[in-house]
């Protein structure tokens, strides 16, 4: 029997949009609260699935078909409106590489900053700050300030902190694929390694071939819904069929 | 998200609040140098007028002392305001208790009152003794407490309706004349603005350290008002914010 990580039950999660138009400035003046119009959207729309222990989890589907929402609601960052999430043991997301990034700090102060927010201790960071260096190829620029670095090398830094923090469950949003060719295949390698330790990994991601070739299951989200949840193949061949 | 430690919290904090203090001198050449320059000059002028009044007794020193202890309050009270705003790209990706957001921005305000009062030290130094430092922190801890509760109970709204950045601004103009730092409080009886400056909070804080500048004595009594308030705003904001945080990435 399989234990779940993550259940998702009939959630539901909608916000306003705000709509603003005016043409002329004396509209404006005259009443500005009157040209602030509102319309309800609901990018996730009573969706239901559970997430087993040990296996990695894509989430497939057009661009705001509501997968980012989704990952937002199971990371705590959004409240959903109806239903329920439950999770079991620690998560860790990543919607982004390199949270709370500065450019004027070094890549030093920068690696506290960032492995602090994702919840490690000073200590522990202390203890693999070489390996953070020795993983992201940056010995050469330890001090000196962020915004010197290429992008490339910064999201090098940051997925590399950031596969640092131990947990039970891993939250990815289109963290994929970063860096140069080389560094995108030893990216992929601590994802399968973090697989072969059995942790959960929930990923949200336009790569299908990674989907293919290492998710456990698919889930397929269309226009806010979820139609499907099934084996990485079929879930994607029906992705490619809803697209003609 | 579940199973952080209480370390990583309080490391969290700290690292909030020292990056901050970082930031605002890297790249300038006298660096750390400007937290003491800029009150040095600022109060040598207004030293150099005020001393030609002696309307406390305590004379110019006094009056800086008072507006020490004000600023504390407004920026205690303002950085915590503007904090989840600002940190908005982190608060966007990652949950961890927001309470550390707003207090690792408002105790900024501390370390401006510590550079303040190295530059009292430097030209009131002959005004200063053991009670005065004790009273002096006193009142700052305890107006910094009060403007972090006023934050807290401001900031999540502060990130939906930004005509609260005109609006506080405004009261904290207003709120700074009606304390008797500038003048004393027995001149305004009969005012119509009397009645407000008697119940703000602060007044009985600028009182109690003007009575330790004129007289050396320490009349806690004055205290009791302005700390029951603060104690029962900052319970009360603790509880109103951790309720209406949870939906603050909406209103961005």
């Amino acid at each position: 029997m399989q234990t779940e990580r993550i259940i998702v039950e009939n959630v539901t999660k909608c916000f306003s949009l705000p709509y603003q138009k005016y043409d002329k400035l004396s509209e404006l003046l005259a009443a500005p609260w009157k040209y602030v119009k509102k319309r309800k959207f609901c990018p996730v729309q009573n969706v239901s699935f559970k997430v087993y222990n040990g296996e990695t989890f894509a989430i497939i589907g057009p661009n705001g078909a509501g997968k980012s929402t989704l990952l937002k609601l199971i990371a705590d960052i959004l409240t959903p409106d109806k239903g329920k999430i439950i999770k079991k043991g620690r998560l860790v997301p990543f919607l982004e590489l390199g949270v709370g990034f500065h450019p004027d700090m070094t890549v030093r102060e920068n690696i506290f900053l960032n492995g602090l927010i994702l919840g490690m201790t000073k200590s522990f960071l202390k203890e693999n700050f070489n390996r953070i260096i020795d993983f992201a190829e940056l010995w050469e620029f330890v001090d000196v300030p962020l915004k010197n670095l290429s992008s490339g090398m910064q999201v090098r830094l940051a997925f590399s902190i950031a596969f640092l923090s131990e947990a039970d469950i891993y939250l990815l949003d289109e963290v994929l694929a970063v860096g140069d060719l080389r560094f995108q295949e030893k990216s992929y390698k601590v994802l399968q390694d973090l697989r072969k330790r059995g942790k959960t990994i929930v990923v949200v991601t336009h790569d299908l071939n990674y989907v293919l070739n290492n998710a456990d299951r698919a889930m397929l989200m269309w226009e806010h819904k979820n139609i499907m949840i099934d084996s990485p193949k079929k879930v994607i061949e029906e992705y490619t069929r809803l697209y003609k | 998200m579940t199973n952080r430690s209480l370390r990583n919290y309080i490391e969290l904090f700290w690292e909030f609040f020292w990056n901050d203090f970082k930031l605002r001198y890297k790249r300038s050449y006298l660096g750390i140098l400007w937290a003491v320059l800029k009150p040095l000059a600022q109060f040598f002028v207004l030293y150099n007028i005020w001393k030609i009044w002696n309307i406390h007794g305590g004379g110019a020193f006094a009056m800086l002392t008072g507006i020490i202890v004000f600023n504390v309050f407004s920026e205690s009270f303002t950085y915590g305001m503007q904090s989840l705003f600002y940190k908005a790209h982190i608060i966007l990706k990652i949950y961890f208790p927001r309470e550390i957001v707003v207090f690792s921005a408002s105790v900024v305000s501390l370390t401006n009152a510590f550079f303040n009062f190295l530059v009292l030290l430097i030209i009131g130094w002959h005004r200063i003794n053991l009670p005065f430092i004790v009273s002096f922190w006193g009142a700052v801890i305890l107006v910094f407490f009060l403007g972090t509760a006023l934050a807290l109970w401001i900031s999540v709204n502060y990130v939906k309706f930004r005509d609260l950045h005109h609006i506080i601004d405004l009261i904290l103009y207003i709120w700074f004349w009606v304390t008797p730092i500038l003048y004393p409080l027995d001149l305004i009886k009969g005012n119509v603005l009397y009645p407000v400056v008697k119940y703000n909070p602060l007044t009985n804080v600028i009182l109690f350290i003007f009575d330790v500048i004129q007289k050396n004595t320490l009349s806690l009594k004055l205290l009791t008002y302005p700390s029951f308030l603060t104690l029962t705003l900052l319970i009360c904001g603790l509880i109103y914010f951790s309720k209406t945080v949870r939906k603050v990435a909406e209103y961005y």
